[in-house]
């Protein structure tokens, strides 16, 4: 059963099974029941396994929309519960820029005519430049991380803001806003702590982690207005 | 390994052996590694390229000490800053004010549409007009202070000076954060502690910078020392009315 989301691997693996199948000596092993090394390249360990062209453009659009609401799915697993780190090697920015729709659509909506429009702008420009200098600022500090795979992380731990945006567009009592934003953006927070565990920065922890508190509080308390 | 390096004059008494001096001079290897920023100096000198990471070499303690040396200043800031002018200061205490600036204005107009006295809770150009006014005036208040200097051949750097108009954004800060319950009181005496609190912040802010500002402008002569400064003020004077009248109504 081919997983599309390591096609890599999964080329690396099948050459490697022709060669020894070729080889005569070797042939005699049995091709299953060899141990399967993942993420490795000639090697060296995969930082990233970000895809990039090849098989899938044949395939038909159901496929690949499939494919990207489980691997949607995966990471927003991985957000509620951070067991396993390799999801979010292999970064997407589809999960941010949904979760982006519905947060500035929320906070849109319940708002006068007059104001529906800036703030509908202020907020989606607020969620992907604020992401955009959070990741700049960690990449500038020092740490080994990609730019666009720690601007999916923290696109994937506004997750929680969205579930806050939808709550408080519904509901306006304040004993019921109040738990709700401050839960949704601790969870957040801890949740985008997540971009800075692999890192090296030494001495930089909290200059790196401080924009991050800035930015999710600007969106939560918008959120709560 | 190392002893071989530091040779005294009268090493020749207690030296044992010579074929080790012939060894070292046929190979000289660097037997310890070179820490990076004696590598970076080497590197310095022989290409002067500088990149933006230089100015992110800073530690989170060294941006806790120099935001205390900017609240309260009383040694030279630029001993303190010792070299490396950073950008993560300034731009993101900058950040922050901008937040606390939108935060304590909407918070004053939330319990205010709460108690019913105006209409829509919140306006999001208050943020935009925060960003454009406290970005776009450290932005060009610390190029306008650099161009002048330039101009009278002072020779400053550029990140000095947003250094130096970065950190002192830290001040408005605390005026901002203690507003809204002054704000929300709306008496004629609350109206005189909001200016006060602003003429602190701005008292605060322009003790740093002159501070720091005098010995530099004094290369450029005095007449020139004492046009700089005075535009200093009257630029630093103009920000917080503008603060005032925006924000802390």
């Amino acid at each position: 059963m081919t997983d599309l989301d390591r096609p890599n691997v999964e080329i690396e693996q099948d050459e490697a099974e022709n060669l020894l199948r070729m080889d005569p000596v070797q042939s005699s092993f049995d091709v299953e029941t060899r141990p399967v090394e993942p993420d490795t390249f000639a090697g060296e360990s995969v930082v990233e396994t970000r895809f990039t062209g090849g098989d899938t453009l044949d395939e038909p659009i159901r496929v690949t929309l499939l494919n990207e609401f489980r691997a949607i799915g995966k990471k927003l697993v991985y957000i509620l519960y951070p067991k396993n780190a390799e999801v979010l090697r292999d970064w997407d920015l589809w999960g941010p820029l949904i979760f982006s729709l519905v947060i500035s659509i929320c906070l849109a909506l319940p708002a006068s005519k007059s104001d529906r429009e800036s703030i509908f702008t202020v907020v989606f420009a607020l969620i992907w430049f604020g992401e955009a200098i959070c990741s700049l600022n960690i990449k500038l500090l020092g740490a080994n991380i990609s730019i666009f795979q720690s601007i999916c992380i923290l696109g994937y731990s506004s997750f929680p803001l969205v579930i806050s945006s939808v709550v408080c567009s519904f509901l306006d009592q304040l004993y019921i806003r109040i738990p709700v934003i401050v839960a949704m953006y601790a969870w957040a927070t801890f949740a985008s702590l997540g971009v800075l565990q692999n890192s090296n920065l030494v001495n930089k922890k909290f200059l790196a982690a401080y924009p991050l508190f800035l930015f999710y509080f600007s969106l939560s308390w918008i959120i709560f207005l | 390994m190392n002893e071989n390096y530091n040779i005294e004059p009268d090493a020749e008494l207690g030296r044992t052996t010579f074929e080790d001096d012939n060894l070292l001079k046929q190979h000289t290897p660097i037997s310890k590694p070179i820490s990076p920023r004696l590598h970076a100096r080497r590197a310095s000198m022989q290409e002067p390229t500088w990149t933006i990471k230089d100015s992110f070499r800073v530690t989170t303690k060294d941006v806790v000490q120099r935001c205390i040396h900017t609240l309260i200043p009383t040694a030279n800031f630029f001993d303190v800053i010792d070299d490396r002018p950073d950008l993560y200061g300034p731009f993101w205490i900058t950040t922050t004010v901008v937040q606390a600036l939108f935060f304590s204005n909407s918070i004053t107009d939330y319990v205010r549409h709460l108690t019913g006295s105006i209409d829509n809770p919140y306006s999001i150009g208050k943020l935009v007009s925060a960003t454009s006014i406290i970005y776009g005036y450290t932005a060009i208040a610390s190029v306008i202070l650099w161009g002048f200097l330039v101009w009278n051949k002072c020779n400053p750097k550029l990140l000095d000076c947003v250094c130096i108009y970065g950190y002192a954004n830290i001040s408005w800060l605390p005026v901002s954060l203690m507003t809204p319950p002054f704000s929300l009181l709306s008496s004629f005496i609350s109206h005189i502690v909001k200016w006060i609190l602003t003429s602190v912040g701005l008292g605060i802010s322009l003790v740093f910078l002159i501070r720091n500002l005098y010995p530099v402008c004094q290369q450029a002569g005095t007449y020139l020392c004492k046009l700089s400064i005075a535009g200093v003020i009257v630029l630093h004077v103009l920000l917080a009315i503008t603060l005032q009248l925006v924000f802390f109504k």
